[in-house]
């Protein structure tokens, strides 16, 4: 426990006025870069991430094709202008290189690899601003850019972290809740039959808490997945409106 | 009617090559428009998948004892064996070609190549190249008689114009990949072609 650390919740509301199984609000904007096959932005809280998806293409370096299935490469990089502290210089550090891995891993599971042998597949998330939960925001908005680029995967990817608080479970930590709070636990589920894709924790949870935990991420997750999907079917609704409209 | 579906959406569809099936359910892979009248989907995203029998179009890109490596803007690797020592197809030629078989699902061998000279070459999302070639040919010829272009179009996404009135033919098949989804498409490229060729007479 830190000396002192600032009070966070207050009369059963938290400090931005968020009950406890609140989501921050979310937008997402799919297919907003030209280059990249697939794409998205989101904005969650204060976070604001890019994410571009290339591919199935070419492997580089060479050597590192498999001939039975895709290779997954993720790249999670923090701008070092994104933070108030710590991200001093641009490029990889031991915490990127750790997000890149797991988020990898994640996506590893729901593509479907053995449909493009020999292929590589990239994903870059790049976090512009950064409030807290900056690797659940990144791989819900990953997922955006593979369905976008029309991917082969068994489902839609949310993520989202949940934490505790003194006595309290509490849902998608922002930056100070994060830094102060008792325990810090993102998960990436698929939605489609609850599979965990991934689970960190940083601090402790009794089997009850995390019982509960779990149960507050499916069910905030209920609205990502909407908002995931709203994104995704606004490119093509967008310009059918256009027309449907004229009556041509 | 057609409905966007989303990887992971249960759907009911016997099309193997966008569907997979998990504990006897039947889910998308794809973001796509699901038919629930002939219960297809047809994906909106995603890069070619190359079949027996399909014409690509593509660019030399090096030569050697007459095996040629073409350039078809894809991960697999595309070549083209040549029986004719006679004729020798220069670097940087741009060919259209039949694929004759696909080994171990990385090398894609395509035979009767035939020389496309001059012209121009545009690049377009493959999923949208059965949209603009149209039902038995409809889209691509219309096009073409307006605008008196010869198209060649590759599955790959690559397509090949010469001839005629060709910036008017790329602004129509660029239209047709942006709006290949939206219902009513062939009556309003079929009206834009004709106000051009009206305006062009006047």
């Amino acid at each position: 426990m830190k000396a002192n650390k600032p009070e966070l919740i207050v009369d059963g509301k938290r400090l931005d006025g968020r009950g406890f199984g609140d989501l921050r609000s979310i937008k997402i904007t799919a297919n907003v870069l030209d280059n990249a096959d697939g794409s998205a932005y989101i904005e969650w809280g204060g976070n604001k991430i890019l994410a571009a998806v290339y591919g199935p293409k070419e492997v580089f370096p060479k050597h590192f094709a498999d001939p039975t299935k895709a290779r997954v490469k993720c790249r999670y990089s923090m701008a070092p202008f994104s933070s108030l502290e710590e991200h001093g210089r641009s490029g990889p550090n031991r915490r990127a290189i750790e997000i890149s891995k797991v988020t990898t891993n994640v996506f590893e599971n729901v593509i479907m690899l053995s449909e493009f042998p020999g292929s590589e597949i990239d994903v870059f998330i790049e976090v512009l601003q950064g409030d807290g939960g900056t690797r659940a925001a990144g791989i819900t908005a990953a997922s955006v850019a593979l369905a976008n680029a029309g991917i082969h995967m068994k489902d839609l990817v949310y993520a989202v972290s949940a934490g505790k608080i003194g006595e309290d479970i509490v849902i998608d930590l922002n930056k100070i809740e994060d830094n102060y709070s008792d325990c810090d636990m993102p998960m990436a589920i698929a939605p489609r039959n609850n599979d965990v894709l991934l689970l960190q924790m940083d601090g402790g949870l009794s089997k009850e808490d995390l019982k509960k935990a779990v149960s507050m991420v499916i069910e905030a997750g209920k609205k990502i997945s909407s908002v995931q999907k709203e994104a995704l079917k606004k490119v093509y609704t967008g310009i059918a409106e256009k027309y449907e409209s004229n009556g041509v | 009617m057609k409905q966007i579906v989303l990887p992971g959406e249960k759907v009911d569809s016997r099309d193997r090559h966008n569907i997979y099936v998990e504990h006897s359910t039947t889910y998308s892979k794809v973001m796509g428009l699901y038919d629930k009248q002939n219960n297809s989907i047809i994906p909106l995203e995603g890069t070619y998948v190359p079949h027996v029998g399909d014409n690509i179009v593509g660019i030399i890109e090096s030569e050697k004892n007459g095996v040629y490596e073409l350039d078809i803007q894809h991960f697999d690797r595309c070549l083209l064996i040549s029986d004719r020592h006679d004729e020798l197809i220069e670097n940087g030629e741009v060919i259209s070609a039949t694929i004759r078989d696909i080994e171990n699902k990385r090398t894609i061998i395509v035979e009767m190549p035939r020389r496309l000279r001059g012209g121009v070459l545009i690049q377009v999302k493959p999923t949208k190249i059965p949209r603009i070639i149209g039902r038995n040919d409809t889209m691509a010829k219309m096009i073409s008689t307006y605008t008196g272009t010869h198209i060649v179009i590759g599955m790959n996404g690559l397509i090949w114009l010469d001839g005629g009135d060709v910036p008017h033919a790329i602004e129509a098949l660029l239209r047709v990949e942006r709006e290949a989804h939206v219902e009513g498409l062939t009556n309003r490229i079929k009206l834009m072609l004709e106000e051009w060729k009206n305006s062009t007479k006047g």
